[in-house]
């Protein structure tokens, strides 16, 4: 027996029904309708409700307009020449990543009917493309393809298109995809002190055991979280990422750590990899945003934990590096 | 359960492969037909018993794409032993296989066992690297070479644990004095076997 839920994931497992009531959704949908009519005052003297608001979660008939707000993607989009997308898209200019892009189309949400058919592959080709002609620097890089999907669940191609270039280019995105991965050592390193700093015993742990951030960090801050966890999750992380910014990484990812720390703590480098990977998966998401947004982190610091690995990094913090 | 020896193997080669189907054959015994792309590394784990001896393979499979290649050294950096993947429908991919060799020879352990995988056997009528090329080749730098499918199984169990074994060899061998610096860099071909039967028999499968 097969069972797809209401993103479109097959899976052999019922889907797990929301808790939320039925009138609890509709009273949260009428906020975000009357939010998004007033957005400018949501945006300035309002800013911390519709912070909490992204932050319990958008509905889904409001996610796609919600997130194209909230990321301010239409200034990237007026920037561009009017019909960019469309031009790019119906051009013979031919991509120097196809090969990598088309390999990449049946592998990305293997599980989602969308993207199990031609329409959702299609629709990433697209979008991959343009953007590889768009910024050639980084083409297209492996990963890449799950950011255009998951926009694709909620957008059409060309809102996509923009709210992608706006997350490369303004959340920089594109430090993690660019030859050489440099924005991922940084991050890595951001990780490393600020468990030392929030979880010291852990991270001595992790420390006597081998496990280093690249092992568990790097897909999360690649992918915004999409590459292993529930789609629900992905989303609400999403909801956040886009109104508050690339900041929400490094406290999510605080978070799952503090959030797990008892299955870990005790466990050896062989165990603690698939303990993790097991979180992952059935992490309940409110659980783990009330850990992670309790962690009193300001901006200002992970400001200055990037400061000094530019100019001199702590060696107790670069680990694995070549 | 009791375990002698603990080998890190790293599964390397260009993207979509098969080098998670791969891994995933044969530390779970599945073939998943919708595979997602590999962000990263994945890391698998299988104990196994080779003669006498228990041992725990941790398999590090990395992401295939050239981008990712900036992240690699540290998968392979201590590594015992690695699989090198190409698809036989993908003549590039071989190639790829080619500049593994020799990103390793440079930069990993002096003491590391390659083995090749010619993967994707199924798909024999679309073969693009004839196997004679790919076994010389790998006969060349001293690697057992194995026509595998992860699809079928073919192959699978084979080449990881001809991994250990070179390893292990490798591991017995070092115990003895060393006669000359030279001797190092000697290579011992491993599997001949393979070697010859598949000279003479055109398919596999």
């Amino acid at each position: 027996m097969e069972y797809v839920d209401k993103y479109g994931f097959v899976s052999e497992t019922k889907p797990k029904r929301s808790n939320l009531s039925f009138i609890k959704v509709n009273s949260r949908i009428e906020k975000w309708q009357k939010m998004l009519t007033q957005w400018e005052k949501y945006t300035t003297s309002k800013e911390k409700i519709l912070k909490n608001r992204c932050r319990k979660g958008i509905p889904d008939v409001i996610r796609g307009r919600a997130w194209y707000m909230m990321s301010n993607t239409q200034k990237v989009k007026d920037y561009y020449p009017k019909n960019m997308y469309e031009d790019i898209k119906t051009s013979n200019l031919r991509s120097a990543n196809m090969n990598d892009i088309n390999k990449d189309l049946a592998r990305t949400f293997p599980e989602n009917v969308y993207f199990r058919f031609q329409g959702g592959q299609e629709a990433l080709l697209n979008v991959l493309r343009a953007y590889s002609l768009l910024d050639t620097e980084v083409g297209y890089c492996q990963g890449m393809a799950y950011l255009v999907g998951v926009l694709l669940m909620f957008m059409d191609e060309e809102n996509a298109f923009y709210l992608f270039v706006n997350i490369m280019y303004n959340f920089d995105m594109r430090g993690y995809f660019l030859n050489g991965m440099e924005k991922t050592y940084l991050s890595l390193y951001i990780t490393n002190k600020l468990m030392k700093l929030y979880e010291p015993a852990l991270w001595e742990h992790f420390n006597d055991v081998g496990f280093v951030s690249q092992i568990y960090a790097t897909q999360w801050y690649v992918t915004i979280f999409t590459y292993s966890f529930q789609m629900e999750t992905i989303l609400r992380i999403w909801d956040c990422y886009l109104y508050e910014g690339p900041k929400i990484l490094y406290r999510m990812s605080l978070g799952f750590m503090r959030f797990s720390k008892n299955h870990l703590k005790n466990l050896g480098i062989d165990l603690i990899l698939r303990k993790v990977r097991e979180i992952e998966e059935t992490i309940d998401v409110e659980q783990w945003f009330k850990v992670s947004f309790n962690i009193s982190l300001s901006r200002k610091r992970i400001k200055e934990i990037e400061k000094e690995y530019i100019e001199g990094p702590d060696e107790e913090f670069i680990q694995w590096r070549a | 359960m009791e375990v002698d020896r603990e080998f890190k193997i790293v599964t390397l080669g260009e993207g979509r492969v098969g080098k998670t189907s791969l891994a995933m054959r044969y530390v779970r015994g599945q073939f998943n037909e919708k595979e997602q792309s590999t962000t990263n590394a994945n890391f698998l784990e299988k104990n196994i018993r080779i003669n006498e001896t228990s041992i725990k393979l941790n398999i590090w499979d990395t992401a295939g794409q050239e981008r990712f290649r900036a992240l690699a050294p540290n998968y392979y950096r201590e590594a015992k032993g690695a699989l090198l993947v190409y698809d036989i429908t993908d003549k590039e991919s071989f190639w790829k296989v080619v500049s593994w060799v020799e990103e390793l020879k440079m930069q990993a352990d002096k003491d590391i066992s390659f083995v090749i995988a010619g993967n994707k056997c199924d798909l024999e009528l679309d073969r693009q690297i004839p196997k004679e090329q790919a076994i010389a080749y790998a006969k060349q730098i001293g690697a057992a070479h194995y026509s595998t499918s992860a699809k079928s199984g073919m192959g699978v169990n084979e080449c990881f644990e001809e991994i250990a074994k070179l390893i292990l060899d490798k591991e017995s061998r070092s115990g003895s004095p060393i006669r000359s610096s030279k001797a190092r860099s000697r290579v011992i071909v491993k599997n001949q076997e393979e070697v010859v039967k598949k000279k003479k028999s055109g398919g596999c499968c």
